[in-house]
């Protein structure tokens, strides 16, 4: 049984930790407009003859990245915070479980996601004439299958980290990355060489992406795109959960204090 | 019901291999077969020369390191099939931890208060009174990474006692600490066990400090209880005092001292003998037979300090 009172002090000791660094606010705002302002500027002369529906298309995914870009970074941010403040022997010498902390990290993905997703499609707005509510009913499972993939990979690095330490820190900042290349975020996964075509397609971003382009460009395919993101979320999710503990158990045959070092 | 029974507890660390499968540092057991119980009110002190398993043996006992094989029950309780009741009623410090450095002292105490399961109203209560008694109530609204290391290891001392533990681990709670703030911390670890009956463990390497605190000592070395007394015991096991003599001839008093084979050092004008607390009259007899006068005397008896010396070159 998880406890609520611990998930919520778990929450409450991120939130006062983003309430007095005003550089991880940098992380929620300053990237994802960066990203957004660059990557649409690009696609506003690319799709000039193209039409406003490719512009959408483009505009669109990228607003739902930065969600995923952001989910990820907070689940992962907070273990590492954890390990650089040395905090984490105190933090697993209360009565507090991995899932409790977990879910409290799911929960800030979710808040933290959310505010990022209003800031850009604000942006997109402004910017671009962009209406992420054009999507419709659609934005609904695609956002909640976006966060999904985005809790499973920061799930994913922080069993590295409390298995590696801070040695792995590389890790929370590289691998949503490396995922931006191949989940068909940018650009369709069609466009990638067969060997990449492959490992996109069995990433759970890359039907999730399809279908906002599918919906932007016109096209069907919608139903079968999101059912495979759904299963490929959850496979995921469940992988990296039951990996988190299974690290995290091997990591306390060595004890909690290696991984500070 | 004893709070702690630690029965034939042992940690062996698995080989370490490199990215190639190679064995870079064989197994290794850091704790042997180790059994002891802390009783209700009880202090006791955890001792042993670097490497001798003090800290694997806390680490096991807060469930941050699995151990191989043995038991750790609290309040008759199997710590690891009710690890979250438990450690509700325990209370852990130590000078080698961190807290969030970005969070005010406040703050962070308001986090571990919620962990421990504490409402508002006992959050704030315990927070003040604590941050009051371990003098540092003026620093609550400062960030935790701003602190010196003394302050800091108050604050933890502070998180430690948040949750009314029944039995609480300090791993050298006072290494950090100017003497009479350490002074204050162990009257108030007395005060604790006096008014609430609560039990510790307790490791330092400060001798005095485990003598006046500790009701009972165990004493580690390569990972087995050597030891299991009280402090003054242990220290009337080493029979050598410590004679100190301002003489008139230090050259021919050392070399007197040296024909009896008896180790000396020389501070000065100073001769510091060491020497079988049985033998020191002797030792002034002879000196004064030989003509060598001295105009300052003083004895220092074994402490748990001398103890602590014998067996940390027992294990070298």
């Amino acid at each position: 049984m998880v406890d609520k009172n611990r998930i919520y002090a778990l929450t409450t000791r991120y939130i006062y930790q983003l309430s007095h660094d005003r550089w991880h606010l940098a992380d929620m705002f300053y990237w994802p407009f960066f990203d957004l302002t660059a990557m649409g500027y690009m696609a506003t002369w690319v799709s000039r003859d193209a039409g406003s529906s490719w512009l959408s298309s483009i505009i669109g995914c990228m607003v739902l990245w930065q969600l995923v870009v952001q989910t990820n970074f907070v689940v992962s941010k907070n273990a590492l915070l954890e390990l650089i403040s040395a905090n984490v022997l105190n933090l697993f010498t209360t009565p507090i479980q991995i899932r409790e902390w977990l879910t409290a990290c799911f929960i800030l993905s979710a808040i933290a996601g959310c505010t990022v997703l209003l800031f850009c499609s604000l942006i997109a707005k402004a910017l671009f004439g962009y209406n992420l509510l054009s999507l419709g009913w659609l934005l609904v499972p695609v956002v909640i299958n976006l966060y999904l993939s985005g809790i499973a990979l920061g799930t994913f690095v922080t069993a590295l980290l409390f298995y590696y330490g801070i040695r792995a820190q590389t890790a929370t900042y590289i691998l949503g990355w490396i995922f931006g290349l191949i989940g068909g975020s940018y650009y369709p996964a069609d466009v990638l060489p067969l060997p990449f075509w492959l490992i996109a397609r069995s990433i759970p971003l890359s039907y999730a992406f399809d279908v906002v382009r599918y919906h932007h460009l016109g096209t069907t395919f919608i139903w079968h795109n999101l059912l495979a993101a759904a299963i490929l979320n959850t496979l995921y999710l469940l992988l990296a959960t039951s990996l988190v503990r299974r690290l995290f158990s091997r990591t306390l045959r060595y004890g909690l204090a290696r991984l500070t070092y | 019901m004893n709070p702690l029974k630690v029965t034939n507890l042992t940690k062996t660390f698995p080989a370490q291999r490199t990215f190639w499968g190679t064995v870079k540092n064989p197994p290794f057991t850091a704790v042997d077969n180790v059994s002891f119980e802390v009783q209700e009110g009880e202090i006791l002190g955890l001792l042993g020369p670097n490497g001798a398993g003090k800290t694997t043996t806390i680490q096991m006992l807060l469930s941050t390191l699995k151990p191989t094989s043995g038991e750790i029950a609290y309040f008759g309780k199997n710590f690891f099939t009710n690890r979250s009741e438990i450690l509700t009623q325990i209370g852990f410090a130590s000078a080698y931890v961190g807290l969030p450095k970005r969070l005010t002292v406040r703050e962070n105490l308001e986090v571990y208060g919620r962990l421990y399961g504490l409402n508002r109203e006992q959050r704030n209560t315990r927070i003040k009174k604590y941050l009051e008694e371990f003098g540092v109530d003026h620093l609550a609204n400062r960030e935790t990474g701003a602190l010196s290391a003394g302050e800091t290891t108050r604050v933890m001392l502070a998180k430690a006692f948040l949750s009314y533990p029944k039995i609480v681990l300090l791993d050298e709670p006072t290494a950090a600490l100017d003497p009479d703030i350490a002074q204050d911390i162990r009257q108030f670890i007395l005060d604790r066990r006096e008014k609430d009956g609560v039990s510790f463990l307790f490791t330092s390497h400060n001798m005095g400090e485990v003598t006046e605190v500790c009701d009972r000592v165990l004493v580690l070395q390569h990972g087995k209880i050597i030891a299991d007394d009280t402090p003054e015991a242990l220290a009337a096991k080493v029979s050598m005092a410590h004679l100190e003599l301002l003489v008139n001839d230090l050259e021919k008093a050392t070399t007197r001292i040296s024909k009896r084979g008896l180790p000396y050092k020389v501070h000065g004008h100073l001769l510091e003998i060491e020497v079988n607390e049985h033998a020191i009259a002797q030792i002034l007899q002879e000196l004064t037979h030989a003509g060598i006068t001295y105009t300052q005397i003083s004895i220092r008896k074994p402490q748990l300090e001398d103890y602590f010396v014998m067996i940390a070159k027992q294990a070298k």
